[in-house]
């Protein structure tokens, strides 16, 4: 089921820049405390070097993401679609989130039997940037609010397109909260703050390269969790065998 | 042994925190949220509460409000560790006179070793009239003495 899409106010950079600041903040303090608490648990460089390690490449993989949805939103430019296998983003999507999630203690699925061998027209650096955005916001807070914590990524069709989003038991967002969430990222300080402590940049990152690949970020629900998601149009040229 | 009320909603930072403050001799429940800790103070009886002001659902001001209504709990110390810088509340008698916080650290420049010594000091009320030297040369540490109040 899918709500109408969201659209934002136009928003300075420097207070995106602010937003994504406090963001880094949370990786590097995890870094931080970590090093501090292997020097005083006289761990091994290697155990604690692995858990850096993963800390780091997760951020840096989120910065490129932030990068690109705001440098996307700023020059209002769209992104080149190719036919793509939803099943497959969705798959080496799953294995980039796969380290944060294990860090975290969340669950990750992958549900693409309404959509399998489905092909659709999107950008494929994007359409990952966009869910992997969305996936480092779904990790933290799921991780939070929720004591079996699980985040499913699935795609299924519909009779726009292919949907394809993150969903959660938590995940109860409504499309007036992700409206909100979006005209207040960069502006307030937990845009959506009943689900998520942080700025909520992943959200309005997602929503600004899928606006570039003339898609929308919506609420939708898949099995009886709620989730953020996009319809993507399926590809005419190809079929897989 | 004291006992912590820890309310971090960051799964990560609460693993280090806890781990760090076992060391350091305290025994440590933490919680993620606002009404988590309601349930927890009810049933752990904390000596001291470490509390992070951005949560999911109802923040960490709010919390204190309920907190500091019951009768039972209105002398606990609270010190607040978050990553809200305490700039924010510099001039706002809210925090220092209304729901009583005993001490701020501001998270990102905060080590475990600041976070141990300001509850040491917090709760160690015969050392309250020295500042102990670690807590002097930091900045971070906050009282409502530096705001004026």
């Amino acid at each position: 089921m899918l709500q109408p899409s969201i659209s934002g106010d136009e928003l300075s950079i420097s207070a995106l820049v602010g937003s994504v600041a406090e963001d880094l903040k949370l990786p590097l303090m995890q870094i931080a405390r970590k090093v501090e608490l292997g020097y005083l648990e006289g761990k091994s460089a290697e155990e604690t070097l692995s858990d850096l390690d993963g800390i780091a490449s997760d951020a840096l993989k989120l910065m490129d993401s932030y990068s690109l949805g705001l440098e996307l939103g700023e020059r209002q430019q769209l992104l080149e679609l190719e036919p793509l296998s939803i099943q497959a983003v969705l798959y080496d999507t799953a294995q980039e989130m796969d380290s944060m999630a294990k860090r975290y203690g969340v669950e990750l699925e992958l549900n693409t039997t309404g959509a399998r061998h489905q092909l659709i027209m999107a950008n494929k650096t994007g359409l990952r940037a966009a869910l992997l955005s969305l996936g480092s916001v779904f990790i933290e807070s799921t991780a939070t609010t929720s004591p079996r914590p699980t985040i499913t990524l699935a795609a299924y069709k519909t009779a726009q397109g292919i949907a394809s989003g993150i969903y959660s038991q938590t995940a109860d967002i409504s499309p007036g909260a992700l409206a909100l969430a979006c005209r207040l990222s960069g502006r307030a300080r937990q845009p959506l703050s009943n689900y998520s402590t942080g700025s909520a940049m992943g959200i309005y990152v997602a929503n600004n390269i899928l606006q570039a690949m003339s898609a929308k970020l919506r609420t939708s629900r898949f099995r009886h969790q709620g989730g953020l998601g996009m319809v993507l149009l399926p590809s005419r040229q190809l079929q897989l065998v | 042994m004291k006992r912590i009320l820890l309310v971090e909603p960051d799964k990560i930072l609460a693993q280090v925190y806890k781990a760090s403050l076992k060391r350091a001799g305290y025994e440590v429940t933490q919680v993620s949220g606002a009404q988590e800790a309601i349930i927890s103070a009810n049933d752990f009886h904390p000596d001291i509460v470490v509390l992070e002001l951005k949560l999911v659902g109802h923040n960490g001001v709010e919390f204190l409000y309920e907190f500091r209504s019951y009768p039972d709990w209105q002398e606990i110390p609270v010190i607040i560790n978050s990553l809200i810088h305490p700039r924010e509340f510099a001039s706002s008698a809210i925090l220092w006179r209304e729901i009583k916080v005993a001490g701020y650290l501001y998270k990102p420049q905060s080590s475990l070793k600041q976070l141990s010594s300001a509850i040491r000091f917090i709760l160690d009320k015969e050392a309250q009239s020295s500042v102990p030297a670690s807590l002097k040369r930091i900045e971070n540490f906050y009282t409502a003495r530096d705001f004026g109040f």
